[in-house]
């Protein structure tokens, strides 16, 4: 149960991480996100089962969710800038159904699923046992959130796409290729969501509810505040250990309280606290 | 007479959809001089800016008519960073900083656009930032964000620089202190620059040129010593006669210029 707590929260983190992103940028909620995850998720499946092996699947995957970040920027967020927030979610909930209609489509026999492969050996750290799927999706999830994390913090790159959320329209004035630079984390966000998506498969294998688990990560980013990166991995965790948790002591009560636990977690979130434990309290100097 | 550094030519700005606010305004530059535009609140100053810089496309407004030409080159309507990279740098109303970033973050983050950081020009004229350069700038004071804006604005190397209501808001001996640096990056750097700005009395004071702004229309322009002789001009923006209601004043205006 620890264990189960450690990597869903990790693998919530990352597939949290997208919908911050995307809303540092474009102040709104990309609901196309966890088919994103799942278009990416399938597209390594088939990679794998065409024998192209573990690695090219991966980067086939995140090339997908990459572009399709860029592309829901250009096509959807970038015409609907100014309108009010609802506008673009009302439009990647159409993305939503788009890409799962081309996946039912594209993977044919594969969509009912299967295995991404057999990482068999099981690991043991202290008290906790990892199996090597575990392991894989953590690999995989930790290089995601690794990256981007790293770039945000770390990189020229990083600080400039931190500007450009927090003051787009100053930014420009400075010169700062503001349209590049919200469409970069769009692409962030879909190869974060790509490489969850990926993970998530790894763990439990690839099927259609595969993203299920990514609108629950919502709640991750709820708990984070919209706008935080730094949180997210507090979000991811809470969520996870809840989840967990909760299901273990609520089992014989509530019954499926698992299931649930995310978007109960959602309702007390922007009940009581709407910005997150991490988002910004912003500094204003008038 | 040499071609000026910037040319507005009879531009028509309109916001979506049909929010006309630039009604056929026309407008030069002189190289190496500081222009000031002024006028009241809403006039437009803020939106002629953001035409010439191309901002006014992040607020999804356009110029529908007329011209704007950057030494000799037609520039209306194109995308923001484009112009900066001609030398068009705008520093816009309202202290524009990255408030969740230290000093030296916003440096870093503008310098991803120019390639190289020269923070040393940054902290010549402000020294101030460099004390703080640690700090987050939400905490600084206003006065210290509005000269990090105008250091920012510098790592573009820019030899236009926009610059709009920089004394907005800030103690009378910052405002000094702010005019005084703008004054040396003119002298000292050669940038020309072109000052919109509310405080008439400020801007008249290092500027060589003047328009006056009112409601999307030039109402007069001028050298900036005649305008600080012009009797409407010290009676409505000097303030020299507080006495005369706002009201009265602009009754009075239009009076005088329909006659
Ligand atoms: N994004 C926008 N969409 C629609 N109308 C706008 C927009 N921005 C400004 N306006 C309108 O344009 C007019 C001129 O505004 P602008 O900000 O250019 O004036 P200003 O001279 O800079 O005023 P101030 O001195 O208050 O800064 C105002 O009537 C304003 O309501
Ligand atoms: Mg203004």
């Amino acid at each position: 149960m620890v264990k189960e707590s450690i990597v869903m929260g990790v693998l919530y983190s990352v597939l949290a991480l997208g919908f911050n992103l995307v809303y540092r940028v474009s102040k709104s909620i990309n609901l196309a996100h966890p088919e994103i995850a799942l278009v990416a998720a399938y597209a390594a499946l088939v990679a794998s089962m065409q024998g192209l092996g573990f690695f090219l699947a991966a980067l086939i995957a995140s090339f997908i969710g990459f572009g399709i970040g860029i592309l829901l920027e250009r096509g959807v967020a970038r015409p609907l800038l100014g309108r009010p927030p609802v506008a673009l979610i009302a439009a990647t909930l159409g993305v939503f159904y788009l890409l799962r209609g081309v996946a039912i489509e594209a993977t044919g026999s594969y969509w009912s699923g299967g295995s991404l492969g057999d990482f068999g050996t099981v690991y043991r750290i202290g008290a906790v046992v990892f199996t090597g799927s575990d392991i894989a999706a953590l690999a995989v999830a930790l290089v995601a959130l690794g990256l981007v994390i790293g770039i945000h913090r770390f990189t020229r790159l990083g600080v400039a796409m931190r500007a450009v959320a927090e003051n787009p329209y100053g930014a420009a004035g400075y010169g700062l290729p503001v349209r590049r630079l919200t469409a970069l984390s769009w692409g962030f966000a879909g190869l974060l969501g790509a490489l969850g998506g990926l993970a998530f498969g790894l763990k439990a294998g690839v099927s259609p509810g595969i993203d299920s688990y990514v609108l629950k990560a919502l709640a991750a980013s709820l708990l984070a505040g919209l706008d935080s990166i730094a949180g997210i991995v507090v979000g991811g965790f809470v969520l996870s250990f809840t989840e967990q948790f909760g299901d273990y002591f609520l089992h014989n009560y509530l019954p499926g309280f698992g299931e649930v636990a995310a978007f109960i977690v959602m309702l007390v979130v922007l009940l009581l606290k709407p910005y997150g434990f991490f988002g910004t309290e912003r500094i204003e100097r008038l | 007479m040499p071609s000026p550094l910037l040319s507005v030519n009879n531009i028509e700005v309109v916001y979506h959809p049909f929010i006309m606010v630039l009604k056929g305004i026309s407008l030069r530059v002189e190289n190496d001089s500081i222009t000031t535009i002024l006028g009241p609140n809403g006039a437009g100053k803020t939106t002629l800016l953001r035409a010439v810089s191309g901002v006014i496309k992040l607020y999804r407004g356009r110029i529908t008519r007329g011209s704007i030409s950057f030494l000799g080159e037609r520039i209306e309507n194109k995308e923001p960073d484009k112009i900066s990279r001609k030398g068009v740098v705008y520093v816009a109303e309202g202290r524009q900083v990255f408030r969740e970033l230290s000093v030296e973050e916003n440096i870093e983050a503008v310098a991803y656009a120019w390639g190289s950081s020269d923070t040393d020009t940054v902290y010549k004229y402000f020294p101030r930032l460099k004390v703080h350069r640690r700090k987050r700038v939400g905490y600084l004071s206003g006065g210290e964000q509005q000269m990090l804006a105008i250091g920012l604005a510098l790592l573009a190397k820019p030899k236009l620089l926009l610059l709009d209501e920089p004394s907005l808001g800030l103690a009378p001996r910052i405002v000094h202190e702010l005019y005084e640096a703008i004054r040396r990056l003119h002298e000292e750097e050669g940038i020309t620059v072109l000052l919109a700005e509310q405080n008439a009395k400020k801007a008249l004071e290092i500027a060589d040129y003047g328009y006056i702004l009112e409601n999307g229309k030039i109402v007069l322009e001028g050298p900036a010593e005649k305008l600080r002789e012009d009797k409407d001009v010290k009676e409505f923006y000097l303030g020299l006669k507080p006495e005369t209601s706002y009201r009265r004043a602009k009754w009075y205006r239009r009076k005088k210029r329909w006659i």
